[in-house]
């Protein structure tokens, strides 16, 4: 029994290692340098997609814009089957865009025409729902 | 073995796990070696483990200077904390709130063509960033030379500055330090409401003044994220300080003006009264 559990506590903790590892600092940082380009670093927001629990299909993260100011909103999700499926509301949650009829986009850019909140959606693909491997991340950048 | 051990065991390896996964740099095997850091450490976890279905993003201090600066906020000598404070500052709470006070001085200075401040203010923050374990900030990317070989090009300054403040904020979320994250953001908003507050007070610049407006939406988000650490007493306090500014902002965004001038008053002071605070307390 011991042992038993022993091995399980082992496995948990690998698993935890696995996904953190696609959430690493160093990746994130050369991914936000070589996306963000003409744009000045704003915020980035990452973390394991084993963190948001097995169930959870759609990840959302708020973050804040003020009016007349240009942003890039980039998507830095690791580790997924396929290019992750992103999509960016203004304050009043109107979609603004998304990169479902073209995956291969990872990034947006916009002026906002109020400040307030935006919202960035994640779907997470079905493939990838049980995955230890996958990172939901995004970085902002401003001019 | 009992249940409980059994337990206890599980937790030893999986702290193992995320400690190694986690900390990739080595100032965040420091980062624990005070007990005060461990218990804010594990409010930390508490913190995340609450919002863990999305993710928090605050605007940076950097840019929100930078849109004052654009609306028109000009420099007034003097007005900001002197960077000479800076090693007076003892406990993580001073340090972390001092932090982010000092990165909108910086931002402030720097934008405003104020080189030599400017240098004076990079220093406060390493020595503040040094305090807090945080030493890689700096040292990986060996900013102070660069940042002091750049004096007079702004350009270069402010992208050592938005160099600066993407290993702060991704160190901080890398390893979880999302109270030093939060105190900082809190700083820095008070010092950017301080120095618009103190200039609207002489002059009406309703640029400013709208941009002043708009940071209520930063604060609500504030407020709710350091309520997950509102069992400390210096939280509590800034909390309520905090709540009492929203109140007054949130009746100067409201449409009805014709109590606008003796709110604008009332929110001059408590925003004084806050960054005194702040700037007052080792």
């Amino acid at each position: 029994m011991k042992k038993i559990f022993l091995i399980c506590s082992i496995a948990l903790a690998s698993i935890v290692q696995i996904a953190q590892a696609q959430c690493s600092d160093k990746t994130i940082k050369r991914l936000c340098k070589d996306g963000l380009g003409t744009y000045i670093f704003e915020s980035a927001a990452f973390k394991p997609l084993t963190a948001f629990g097995a169930k959870k299909n759609v990840v959302e993260a708020a973050f804040s814009v003020y009016s007349q100011e240009s942003y890039r909103v980039l998507n830095l999700c690791q580790g997924f089957s396929d290019v992750i499926e992103f999509s960016i509301y203004d304050t009043e949650h109107n979609l603004l865009f998304s990169n479902k009829t073209d995956k291969t986009v990872k990034s947006y850019d916009f002026v906002a025409q109020k400040s307030g909140d935006f919202t960035i959606e994640f779907r997470i693909p079905p493939a990838d729902m049980k995955s230890t491997s996958c990172c939901v991340a995004f970085a902002i950048g401003y001019k | 073995m009992n249940l409980k051990n059994r337990f206890a065991t599980a937790g030893l390896v999986l702290s193992v796990a995320f400690g190694c996964g986690q900390n990739t740099d080595k100032e965040a095997g420091a980062a624990d070696s005070t007990a005060a850091d461990s218990a804010m450490m594990a409010r930390d976890s508490i913190a995340e483990s609450k919002t863990q279905d999305f993710f928090q993003s605050l605007p940076s201090p950097i840019h929100v200077a930078r849109i004052f600066q654009r609306a028109g906020l000009k420099y007034i000598s003097g007005i900001t904390n002197p960077a000479s404070n800076a090693s007076k500052y003892m406990s993580p709470y001073s340090k972390s709130i001092n932090l982010g006070v000092y990165t909108t001085d910086l931002s402030y200075c720097t934008f405003n063509d104020q080189s030599q401040e400017a240098i004076s203010y990079f220093k406060a923050v390493k020595t503040l960033t040094d305090g807090l374990n945080l030493t890689s900030i700096f040292e990986s990317t060996n900013m102070i030379p660069r940042f002091e070989k750049n004096i007079g090009n702004k350009d270069s300054l402010v992208t050592l500055m938005a160099t600066m403040s993407m290993e702060s904020d991704i160190l901080l979320k890398q390893t979880s330090r999302l109270d030093i994250a939060y105190l900082s953001f809190a700083g820095a908003w008070t010092e950017s409401a301080y120095i618009a507050t103190q200039m609207l007070k002489n002059k009406r610049n309703p640029d400013i003044l709208k941009r002043l407006l708009d940071q209520n939406n930063s604060l609500g988000k504030l407020i709710g994220l350091l309520q997950d650490f509102d069992d400390k007493q210096e939280f509590e306090s800034l909390i309520s300080s905090l709540s009492d500014i929203k109140t007054s902002l949130d009746v100067l965004n409201s449409e009805n003006t014709t109590t606008h001038e003796e709110e604008f008053k009332k929110l001059t002071s408590k925003v004084e009264t806050l960054r005194s605070k702040i700037v007052n307390d080792n």
